[in-house]
């Protein structure tokens, strides 16, 4: 007999004795059942609901024992992963930059629709500009040393939007609906060139105002590549009415430029109807990336999109 | 949590827990003997939402301490876990102690045996000689419950003696039995 029978009243017959007799072999037994023959209570519905808390506990990761060791190997698991974060995020940057400066310089120019034409032709003058069809060769390779210089030092003052940007442009691309629009300055690109407009401020060199018009230019081109891909890879554009209203009321970010903002969004929706593996396309800060992350995961539902990726634009105005 | 665990031995589940990430295996083995520690707060703690916290707490130090420890049977190790943990609430909160059961069945062990088993001839014999000696309800209720096998509702419905009576009866003419025998024993000796 199961002492759970026996404790819900199974008590007569040959099996309760036996289980009555192994109670004065073992302690263990007789405690526990003389417990529940001295507190009077619904005990079948305690124990169930114990052994779903238990489950549940159970399920999780080994707790924190206390044990120095632990902790010793869990601080250096969190160490190392900064490491690993670091190394990473060094890697990428020598990356991008190592991208952008081993691109051809004939290129991008032929892509500039941006620019004014004085200023393309003026770049192409200075430069000595090749023709398309010359064989590509190493920006960095074809600088003058105080060329270098100087785009070593924009590259110091504009480091963290540039690798922002690098990074959200290289990735990530913009939605087919965006790429009507794309004939605007992204505000990333508004900051590298104002960071340019510093940089020439600071030092007016020719040399280093053509290596920031090169460098935009290349960008703008590698954005358009992005978007055809974009295109083809035939992301939906999502408007969530509700979660615009939600966002207007609730986001605290205000920005510097009083100028209008709207920042590209990326996400599955999931099965409760919340925003996850987000990603923001266009980055404008980190404080209002964490806001508009934080705001869709707390704000209205969206529609379930399984797997799907969706895109939708958020406005700070 | 059905994944053949329960079908494990409580060896081959503590095995398996020191390989795993996560207190499943020990969730399986704990919850074998849920009802046996919530039962053992029971008694020590005397109200149930006090034993429900007890027996989450008791799992939370197993899952500390078993990792630090070579358990090499859970079930006595997981009840002195749990008393100890018990009578640590009583004392905080200086509350009467219990007797110890194991102290008290120890008392009696060794004719609880003799009893089960009837053992030889000789022992048999003295064991027989001493029932002549007992109380007549004492002795009715040791036939009862060691020879007759009837549990402790039965014999307290044949005799109509309270339920605790019947428990009282049975446990002192177990010490007057071990009495008896200690003292022919010597006799004889």
């Amino acid at each position: 007999m199961k002492l759970i029978d026996y404790i819900f009243g199974s008590r007569r017959g040959r099996e309760a004795n036996r289980l009555e007799r192994e109670t004065m072999r073992d302690p263990f037994l007789a405690d526990a059942i003389e417990g529940y023959d001295a507190v009077y209570g619904n005990h079948s519905d305690k124990l169930a609901e114990l052994s779903q808390r238990i489950d549940a506990r159970a399920a999780r990761q080994h707790k924190e024992s206390g044990s120095r060791n632990r902790l010793w190997f869990g601080l250096g698991g969190v160490a190392a992963v900064l490491l690993v974060g670091v190394a990473g995020t060094v890697w990428w940057m020598e990356r991008s930059s190592g991208r952008r400066t081993a691109e051809p310089i004939g290129e991008p120019l032929a892509m500039a629709e941006e620019l004014p034409a004085e200023e393309v032709s003026a770049v192409a003058l200075r430069k000595g500009a090749a023709p398309a069809e010359e064989e590509p060769a190493p920006r960095l390779a074809r600088m003058e040393p105080e060329e270098a210089a100087a785009e070593s030092s924009l590259r110091s003052e504009s480091a963290a939007a540039e690798t922002a940007a690098a990074v959200e442009t290289e990735t990530q691309s913009v939605p087919a609906a965006e790429a009507e629009e794309a004939s605007e300055p992204e505000p990333i690109e508004s900051e590298l060139l104002e960071a340019a407009a510093e940089a020439d401020a600071v030092a007016p060199d020719p040399a280093a105002e053509t290596a920031v018009a090169t460098r935009t230019v290349s960008m703008q081109a590698r954005e358009i590549e992005m978007e055809e891909a974009a295109v083809a890879g035939g992301l939906r554009m999502v408007h969530n009415p509700e979660f615009d209203a939600f966002f207007a009321t609730n986001h605290k970010e205000r920005l510097s430029s009083g100028e209008p903002v709207e920042i590209v969004v990326e996400f599955r929706v999931n099965d409760h109807g919340v925003p996850s593996a987000i990603r923001i396309l266009s980055w404008y800060s980190q404080e209002t990336s964490s806001e508009v992350i934080m705001l869709l995961v707390t704000g209205p539902r969206w529609e379930p999109t399984g797997d799907e990726r969706i895109r939708t634009v958020v406005r700070y105005e | 949590m059905d994944n053949g665990e329960e079908q494990l031995s409580d060896a081959e589940l503590l095995a398996r827990h020191g390989q795993e990430r996560t207190d499943g295996s020990l969730g399986v083995l704990y919850g074998r003997y849920l009802p046996m520690i919530y039962g053992v707060c029971l008694r020590y703690l005397r109200n149930a939402d006090d034993a429900a916290d007890a027996v989450m707490a008791i799992f939370e130090e197993v899952a500390a301490r078993i990792g630090r420890y070579e358990v090499q049977e859970f079930r006595p190790w997981v009840y002195t876990v749990t008393k100890n943990y018990c009578l640590q609430q009583l004392r905080r909160r200086q509350r009467k102690i219990p007797f110890d059961m194991s102290e008290r069945l120890g008392e009696c062990r060794d004719v609880t045996l003799w009893l089960d088993e009837k053992g030889d001839g000789d022992r048999l014999a003295q064991l027989e000689a001493c029932m002549e000696k007992l109380p007549e309800k004492q002795r009715a209720c040791i036939v009862d419950f060691f020879w007759n096998g009837k549990s402790y509702a039965d014999i307290a419905a044949e005799t109509r003696y309270p339920l605790a009576s019947v428990k009282s009866f049975l446990q002192n003419g177990k010490r007057n039995l071990k009495l008896c025998v200690e003292k022919n024993g010597h006799e004889t000796d």
